[in-house]
């Protein structure tokens, strides 16, 4: 029975995790650099607009502390890519 | 006699999953289930999240299952007979390429869930990097090339149809399956319109979906669609340009999440019958047919061939990319690392059992179109079940269609990617267009031995020259996994990714050597030139950072006494 349970889990890895998934790793991707432009100053580039966007804060800056681990993870455009978007 | 074969693979690949997997298990890697993944040491629940390991092994197979176990097999065994070919995707699978995805997987959670290519930047110069890069563009422009011949031999296809042993027409089926490629597209963005844009639910725009698609292979025979093939191919171009700088919602995801259904439903349909056939197929092709072919002698051609079913460097990439974020105990890396690529193996070996029960006739004439003959396997074991051939053959080719062209729309993204972190040109537009300037004219290209004057098709000549290149960034991740080992105190188990990466060195630097000498200065030649040269760079670099490696541990043997 256990088998039984796995092969139904294999298959929903196999189909339903395969139905969002580039999907959401490019969403995230896109949040992600729309987190970097609010607070690049965070990743030390200069921003002017910094302290002007305090007030949008809140509403995107949710998961800030994996957002700041993320961007100093991107090291490579090549690793990442594979693995959002699949191998050809 | 041809399930016989089948069930060997099987028995095989179990018995190796429970021997040389646990040696792996315990002995090499020391996966202890009291060790934290990334997935919980560094969750966020967006993609640091942990997932049971037969959802994990079926989205890793996912993401790594393609056409590449179909044409690689197919072109072997149609080549050099299918003993050769079953032998090295078993010993292959066995002894490399689990090996590799798994040892993959395993440096990248030991390393905070970082990437074998950021994993091996640590022990490789930046120039090694560059070169690496320029080398992996090309790989993808390559397959670019070779699957959009492989889909316009698809829609141009023509089945003999025998009777008593004679030919008696060939039938256009390649027309069929075009108008239903056509339909197939159209549905895919409609699903991914529904349910991505308008958010109804998945499960039954799901069942509905699956149906009109199934339904559009019948369709598609009813309204063939016949052009000429360098039509197809000025089509298939354009379509690959637009289809990938498209949003992934619109095209990418809805189509890959809707071949699955297509190509698990052709696989599992097969693979059943392939058991249930026992006794009523025959095997008519040799087993060796000979060391030389068309495209040259089984070693070291063998090797490189069969890529992705044996070894492959792209699942390096992928397992350490999303699938080591989100292993939960150590002890699944071998379920999903070692096992999806058993179970691609199996794929594999189905494709070279459809190669074995094609009669003479039909070998002779379909061994230039490698989505006939998968065609015809699918088409022969669903016959198994009462669906008729005409029909099994159409969707088997579709699910290969499908498959190929989604894999050309991932390679040019990938491509794409690449070239921007090459050049810094950050325009998409122009970033695409340059990437398939290369495939653009090597799909034109006519493709004629010098020395024979004998004409290969496109994905024929290409394949060995994608093969090489992949097996070459497998074979440099092996080796990263082994100075890792070795620099972690498993110095004594360097030789389990070591000879591997040796051997897959040698043979695929042997193999791009015998292509140049064999196509001199054509295309083909001067591409295996290329690969040759920046490959041996790459050693060179590997050689060098090998030699620092040992001045820094003798460094420190001196500087403890």
């Amino acid at each position: 029975m256990k088998f039984l349970k796995s092969l139904k889990l294999f298959f929903k890895g196999v189909l339903i995790d395969s139905s969002t998934d580039k999907l959401e790793a490019t969403a995230r991707s896109l949040n992600d650099n729309l987190l970097t432009v609010v607070l690049s100053e965070r990743l030390g580039m200069p921003n002017p607009m910094y302290y002007y966007m305090v007030e949008i804060l809140p509403y995107i800056a949710e998961d800030f502390e994996g957002w700041n681990r993320r961007m100093a993870d991107r090291k490579s455009i090549i690793s990442r890519v594979v693995g959002e978007i699949g191998e050809p | 006699m041809v399930t016989i074969l089948f069930l060997i693979a099987i028995a095989i690949s179990v018995i190796a999953y429970v021997t040389y997997g646990k040696f792996l298990s315990n002995k090499v890697f020391n996966l202890d289930d009291n060790n934290k993944t990334p997935a919980h040491t560094m969750r966020d629940d967006v993609d640091y999240v942990p997932a049971p390991a037969p959802v994990l092994l079926g989205h890793h197979f996912s993401s790594i299952a393609g056409a590449g176990p179909i044409v690689g097999p197919i072109t072997a065994a149609s080549s050099w007979g299918w003993l050769p070919a079953f032998l090295w995707v078993l010993i292959g699978n066995i002894f490399i390429g689990g090996v590799h995805d798994m040892s993959a997987l395993v440096a990248s959670i030991r390393n905070k869930a970082k990437s074998i290519a950021e994993i091996g930047g640590m022990y490789l110069t930046k120039r090694a990097g560059t070169i690496f890069k320029l080398f992996i563009w090309l790989a993808l422009l390559y397959v670019v090339a070779v699957f959009i011949n492989v889909a316009q031999v698809t829609f141009s296809a023509k089945i003999p149809v025998i009777e008593n042993g004679k030919i008696v027409e060939m039938l256009p089926i390649g027309g069929g399956v075009a108008t239903s490629a056509i339909l197939y597209i159209f549905l895919a963005i409609l699903f991914g319109f529904i349910v991505y844009h308008r958010k109804k639910n998945l499960g039954i725009t799901t069942a509905i979906f699956v149906v009109l698609v199934y339904l559009a292979v019948y369709i598609g025979q009813l309204f063939p669609t016949h052009l000429p093939p360098n039509v197809w191919n000025v089509i298939l171009i354009l379509y690959v340009a637009i289809a990938s700088v498209t949003p992934v919602w619109i095209l990418l995801q809805p189509r890959d999440y809707l071949s699955s259904f297509l190509l698990y439903g052709a696989v599992l349909g097969a693979g059943l019958g392939i058991i249930l056939s026992f006794g009523k197929v025959d095997m008519n092709i040799p087993a060796f047919m000979g060391f030389n072919s068309d495209i040259g002698p089984l070693v070291p051609l063998l090797f490189v061939v069969i890529a992705c079913g044996s070894i492959s460097g792209f699942h390096s990439l992928v397992g350490s990319g999303t699938t080591s974020k989100q292993l939960d105990k150590e002890t699944d890396a071998v379920k999903v690392g070692y096992g999806a690529m058993l179970l691609e193996g199996i794929v594999a070996i189905m494709s070279i059992i459809f190669v074995v029960v094609l009669s003479q006739s039909e070998f002779e004439i379909l061994k230039k179109n490698v989505a006939a003959i998968y065609g015809e396997g699918i088409g022969k074991f669903l016959n198994v079940f009462g669906i008729p051939e005409t029909v099994g053959m159409a969707f088997g080719m579709l699910a290969l269609s499908s498959f190929v062209l989604t894999s050309t729309d991932t390679g040019t993204r990938l491509a794409r990617y690449v070239f921007t972190e090459l050049t810094g040109v950050k325009n998409r537009y122009v970033a695409t267009l340059v990437s398939l300037i290369i495939p653009g004219f090597l799909v034109f290209m006519k493709y004629e031995d010098p020395v024979k004057h004998k004409v290969l098709p496109v994905w024929k000549a290409l394949w060995p020259v994608f093969g090489a290149t992949n097996q070459l960034i497998a074979a440099l991740a092996l080796f990263v996994v082994m100075i890792w080992l070795m620099k972690t105190g498993k110095r004594r188990y360097w030789f389990v990714p070591g000879i591997p990466a040796l051997f897959m060195a040698v043979i695929t630097i042997w193999s791009l050597i015998m292509l140049f000498m064999k196509w001199k200065f054509t295309v083909i030649g001067i591409a295996a030139l290329v690969q040759i040269f920046l490959a041996l760079w790459i050693f060179y670099e590997g050689g060098i950072s090998l030699k620092k490696l040992k001045e820094e541990e003798k460094g420190e043997v001196l500087k403890k006494s």
